[in-house]
């Protein structure tokens, strides 16, 4: 089979600046049709000094720079955790629709209908999917929607009578909880997974006290593991007067086979970038919704959409709100993404996504555990986890074998996290990739291996194919140059 | 993303152009609307934007416009500051051209 990576012609490009030429706008202005009206002299400056390009010259420049990235759209992007999947292009259709497009924030209830109508919509949808009885779309990604979580938490301990000071965070949730948790007064308790991987009730039995507000759980794990003990966690913490609070950033792997909110999970956030359809490179924007149980539906964030009679508004009347995440109502244009991608794919596609991404994680898991360390051999959700044991002794480490995946031309995977795991190679495929690129990429990997043994300078100068070869990583951290 | 494209595109004379039809077409709206029986609230200057006190009516008068003629005149700034009831925030951008303005004066004399 040929490998997708392969050397090309790849353009160079200056500058913005470098390319102005005096006199050259790339736009073509709308004719004035009123009469002109000069401002008061004293209150104008000079024009800013941006470029002055042709039309051609900035296609041109943002298409070149387009060229020196990899994407979605060119090559498997198996970065684990972040699930780089193939959002169907018909959503960016949906989402640049002129009615969505032009609407604005400030219209007022009875021109947004059709906005709020699709908003209140999605939060039942998000809900059905879930397992919760009410959602708000406000949190504008994933940690955001944590904190959003973990302020209601707050919020309702405070409103029993008693704040707590503590909060449980096992060594496989993700990174980010313990800072929302920390946002929010409370002090992380790092519990250890067991040796399975997973939680061990025993462990969460042992650290749940009344000064405890809750557990923070991402399920599945970032080992990719499917907490299996997750009822019996939830009813220790519940036992002692603590809620739980659920990562649901990798939701995209038990999509219609569970619904979290029926585990006993109190509080979950999804990211709506990650399993429903909003390409997330470049930084977004992201959308990270939070779905909560009954007795928390009064401290969700305000405004909150009501439908009376077939009409949508606004309420923010909620005296036990935690108040406003964000201004105006979420990152609308991902909200519109996700809702065409679940009508789309309807319940049975949902479901039908999640247990191929689990599917071709474990195809992955199985057809290199004998190539790669393997640390965790139990079947995996969406993601799996290797390590570089295996080639160490060829002074080969998994940074080596992560750039030299670009030149056979796949993204890496995520390195060096999970942090549970040393020297973690974590691979998630997601549902989108087809067996024939699964299999290119595996035979890669093993490629890679054997030119460990055979080649490693190879490997220690890779990459050599992208624009860009190995950088000097410390020394972009330690010395950082922000300026081209 | 978008902004960068934007600004490049448009370029230092072209910002500055951009930047002149809107206060053109801003000017414009607020004469032809006090002509029509707004009162001017404040005096000083202002670039695309200008707060109205709306003569009696209005407020049905917008929404019928808006169902009408798709056209949506003015933010209601009560809600915001309550003691500025019947004032609107209007604005008119470079995207706004004559006959929609003409139009809104027209219906609302």
């Amino acid at each position: 089979m040929t490998k997708p990576g392969t050397t090309g012609l790849i353009f160079n490009e200056p500058e913005l600046w470098e390319k102005s030429r005096e006199g050259r706008c790339g736009i073509s202005m709308p004719r004035s049709d009123v009469p002109r009206a000069d401002l008061d002299p004293a209150l104008i400056d000079e024009a800013p000094e941006l470029p002055q390009l042709s039309e051609l010259d900035v296609v041109r420049h943002f298409t070149r720079l387009s060229q020196w990235n990899f994407c979605i759209d060119s090559g498997m992007y198996p970065l684990g955790s972040c699930t780089m999947k193939y959002n169907p292009k018909t959503n960016e259709v949906q989402a640049a629709r002129k009615g969505f497009v032009v609407a604005h924030p400030l219209a007022g209830d009875e021109f947004s209908q059709g906005a709020l109508k699709l908003m209140y919509e999605l939060e039942q949808l998000l809900g059905e999917i879930t397992g919760f009885p009410a959602v708000t779309l406000q949190p504008a990604a994933g940690a955001h929607g944590e904190l959003a979580g973990m302020l209601m938490i707050h919020a309702w301990h405070a409103k029993q009578g008693k704040q707590r000071s503590k909060i449980l965070i096992p060594d496989t949730a993700h990174g980010t909880n313990p800072a929302s948790a920390t946002l929010c007064g409370y002090k992380s308790v790092n519990i250890k997974s067991g040796p399975k991987g997973i939680l061990d009730p025993q462990t969460v039995a042992e650290a749940m006290d009344e000064d405890t507000a809750g557990i923070m759980i991402t399920n599945p794990n970032t080992l990719g593991l499917f907490e299996e003990n997750i009822q019996e966690v939830c009813d220790i913490v519940h036992a002692k007067g603590g809620l739980v609070y659920g990562d649901g950033a990798n939701m995209n792997a038990v999509m219609g086979i569970i619904k979290p909110g029926e585990l006993g999970i109190d509080v979950l956030h999804l990211n709506l970038h990650k399993t429903f359809s909003t390409p997330h490179g470049g930084g977004g924007p992201g959308s990270g919704p939070v779905a909560v149980v009954q007795d928390l539906v009064p401290f969700l964030p305000v405004p909150r959409i009501q439908k009376e009679n077939g009409t949508y508004s606004f309420i923010t009347d909620c005296p036990d709100t935690i108040g406003r995440m964000h201004t105006f109502y979420g990152h609308f244009g991902v909200l519109v993404r996700a809702f065409a991608y679940i009508l789309t794919m309807g319940g049975e596609g949902l479901k039908r996504a999640s247990q191929l991404a689990v599917l071709n994680a474990n195809y992955i898991k199985e057809s290199l555990k004998t190539t790669l360390d393997l640390p965790y051999d139990r079947p995996c959700m969406h993601e799996c986890v290797f390590t570089d044991k295996g080639v160490q002794k060829h002074h080969i480490s998994t940074m080596d074998m992560a750039k030299r995946l670009l030149d056979y031309g796949f993204h890496p995977p995520t390195v060096y996290f999970p942090l549970v795991v040393d020297a973690a190679f974590m691979v998630e495929p997601t549902e989108t990739e087809s067996k024939d690129d699964i299999d290119q990429f595996i035979e890669a990997v093993k490629a890679i291996v054997k030119e460990a043994a055979s080649n490693p300078d190879k490997l220690h100068s890779a990459p050599n194919l992208p624009k860009v070869t190995r950088l000097d990583e410390v020394g972009a951290a330690r010395k950082p140059c922000l300026k081209g | 993303m978008t902004a960068a494209v934007y600004m490049a595109a448009a370029g230092k004379n072209g910002i500055r152009e951009i930047a002149q039809l809107n206060h053109d077409k801003a000017v414009y709206l607020k004469n032809a609307l006090v002509g029509a029986g707004f009162s001017s609230v404040y005096s000083g200057a202002f670039f695309n934007e200008f707060i109205l006190k709306a003569p009696a009516g209005f407020a049905a008068k917008r929404r019928e416009l808006a169902k009408k003629h798709n056209l949506y005149a003015g933010v209601p700034l009560e809600s915001y500051y309550p003691d500025m009831l019947d004032h609107y925030l209007f604005c008119a951008t470079e995207t706004v051209p004559r006959q929609a303005m003409d139009l809104l004066v027209k219906e609302v004399q």
